[in-house]
């Protein structure tokens, strides 16, 4: 009985360890509420920057994981180890893409009209709490891990997204997020249990293991899968779980906004690329249990989500189309970016077990251009807003006279999302494209590059009331730090778009 | 008499699981939908009791621990859910979801 209690103090403590970047944010979290609650007039300055240095701290910690790897958690069962989470390179890269996301929409929360005069510890509290559980998301290998972390980060967001509480569309917004938010994770959470009934356990390697050994029933299985994805879909904004996307996003206060659409679909992303590693087998392109009869045996996880990404970049594309708000154009935008990722994931599925698959790079690669695009984007837009309180696309008209880097730094995000050289995004898409053909998924290759065209409309919508429409207001007046930050956006858009080539080799070196 | 077996409980739970898509489905109530929820999770939490009980060999307590999280979870979503519904209620003064639609173009 010691001899166990000493064994566990000692896992725990070996564990704790190798999380203190996790525990450093939990610490910060209760730092900026108790800053809020005990500091009489505390300023949203002062609260941005005990959250920017508690970040700053969090990213110094995390930053020597970057050479470890293993499970940390762990015990040995069965002659394997099996942990909660996972410190690898993967995981490393998500963590750091949400810790930065979460860094770059700081200022622009201070910039947010609707955020002045408000005690904003609480905001920033709630930032910090959603990267926690997206730092659990990225380093997930166990299903009760993924789904705590999902929870944990959605709880934070449906609260931020209903922030401002005066605001009548950030409540409807914040209810329709959770309602759906809710059924979407109690779905999920009913495919997890049939598997594992079916598996016998909780832990990826063992559940792998297991499907190799013994297999299970089709019929089963697949239900399970398609419960399970509905629930990562969500997370992720793809088809078909994407009908949230767009009034959370317009309700949702925009520096909030421009969190959700860049580090939750991160932190989907990865937690759904883990899952997928332990569900697709080395033996070849097809889901194990789908393999065979009754069902076509080309049918599987690579098939699942194909058509997922397909009908996502379509549905997204075909309904920013008429959208004459900018938030839900980029909401739309969002799940037609989701779809292009989507494709390297599906790419990534079939490969897997081929000498030359399994490759992730052209999916972080996106990540990184994504990341960079669509926040200057939406830095753009906030900034904008708060100033002019502009939300229709008419409302940028002859904004490149009126704010003329502003509006430069968004025709170069917009053209990015499109995929126009020289930007990060024409790389990152031609990657994504050209792994797809080699993978032989042509069909959807092509779909992607017609969708590529239908989103050309709308992107040059919104750059055409920029610089061909006229407008009599006076100029915007933007201040030093939002210009230094869309300089430090979108900068690297375009250095990801002429000087590529290193930094598709480092995000090949951030596969698993 | 038929000794009651996992089979028993995972045809009460498919019971509860469809139950609950069904009130999701069907109500307009912001709060009914919510329980419609709370559905969903127990039919999921009698789930993992179940297989816990009948089909991990060993004593490992998996099924049982995660149900423990559940339940947890289940009680912070609501306190969420309910939160965001009030401050709803309080500027439309209606829990129908149905209402929550003045951001349709």
């Amino acid at each position: 009985m010691g001899n166990d209690f000493s064994q566990t103090q000692d896992l725990i403590s070996r564990g704790l360890a190798g999380f203190i970047p996790e525990l450093v944010l939990s610490a910060l979290v209760c730092v900026l509420l108790l800053a809020d609650l005990f500091i009489r007039g505390v300023k949203p300055r002062t609260t941005a920057w005990i959250a920017t240095i508690g970040l700053v701290l969090a990213g110094a910690t995390l930053w020597p994981r970057l050479a470890a790897s293993g499970e940390i958690f762990g015990w040995m069962q069965g002659g394997t180890q099996q942990g909660l989470l996972v410190t690898d390179r993967f995981a490393w890269f998500f963590q750091m893409f949400c810790l930065a996301t979460a860094l770059a929409t700081l200022p622009m929360a201070l910039d947010h009209a609707a955020f002045r005069a408000r005690r904003m510890g609480e905001y920033h509290a709630l930032v910090v709490a959603a990267t926690l559980g997206m730092f659990m998301m990225a380093g997930a290998v166990n299903l009760l891990i993924a789904w705590l972390g999902i929870e944990f980060a959605s709880m934070a967001s449906y609260l931020a997204t209903a922030f401002d509480k005066r605001d009548r569309r950030g409540s409807e917004g914040g209810i329709k997020y959770v309602i759906y938010g809710s059924v979407a994770s109690g779905v999920m959470l009913y495919g997890l249990s049939l598997i594992y009934g079916m598996t016998g356990s909780l832990h990826y390697g063992a559940i792998a293991q297991q499907l190799q050994v013994s297999g299970a029933s089709d019929l089963g299985l697949m239900t399970a899968a398609l419960l399970v994805f509905g629930g990562f879909a969500y997370k992720m904004a793809a088809f078909p779980m994407h009908f949230w996307c767009p009034d959370v996003y317009e309700g949702a206060p925009t520096p909030f906004t421009a969190y959700l659409s860049v580090a939750s679909k991160a932190a989907g992303f990865a937690v759904f690329v883990r899952f997928i590693a332990a569900f697709t087998t080395g033996e070849g392109p097809s889901f194990v249990a789908f393999g065979s009869v009754p069902f076509d045996a080309s049918f599987g996880w690579p098939t699942l989500i194909a058509a997922a990404a397909a009908l996502s970049m379509t549905v997204g594309n075909l309904a920013a189309l008429w959208q004459t708000n900018v938030k839900r154009m980029l909401a739309w935008s969002s799940v037609a970016q989701a779809g292009y990722l989507l494709m390297a994931v599906a790419v990534y599925a079939a490969g897997r077990g081929r000498p030359s698959g399994g490759d992730l790079g052209p999916l972080i690669f996106y990540f990184i251009a994504y990341f960079f695009m669509n926040l200057g984007a939406f830095h753009v837009v906030t900034v904008i807003a708060s100033r002019t309180g502009a939300q229709h696309v008419e409302d940028f008209n002859g904004l490149g006279r009126r704010a003329p880097w502003m509006a430069f730094g968004l025709t170069v995000c917009l053209l990015s999302l499109l995929g126009v050289p020289p930007t990060g995004g024409f790389t990152g898409k031609l990657q994504l494209l050209q792994t797809a053909v080699e993978n032989h998924l042509v069909w959807l290759a092509v779909l992607a590059g017609i969708n590529t065209a239908i989103s050309a409309f709308y992107y040059f919508k919104l750059i055409r009331c920029m610089y061909l429409h006229e407008n009599q207001a006076g100029l915007v007046t933007t201040g030093t730090t939002n210009a230094v930050l869309l300089a430090l956006l979108v900068l690297p858009v375009l250095v990801l778009g002429l000087a590529f080539s290193p930094f598709i080799e480092l995000s090949r070196s951030f596969g698993f | 008499m038929p000794e009651i077996g996992l089979n028993h409980f995972l045809i009460v739970s498919a019971l509860l699981f469809s139950a609950g898509i069904g009130v999701v489905i069907s109500r307009k109530n912001a709060i009914a939908v919510l329980c419609g929820v709370e559905l969903i999770l127990n039919a999921a939490a009698l789930n993992f009791v179940a297989f816990n009980r009948y089909s991990t060999p060993d004593a490992r307590l998996d099924g049982q621990i995660f149900t423990i999280f559940i339940i947890i979870l289940a009680a912070a979503e609501a306190a969420v859910a309910l939160a965001i519904l009030l401050n709803l209620f309080q500027q439309t003064n209606t829990v129908d979801v149905d209402e929550a639609d003045t951001m349709k173009e």
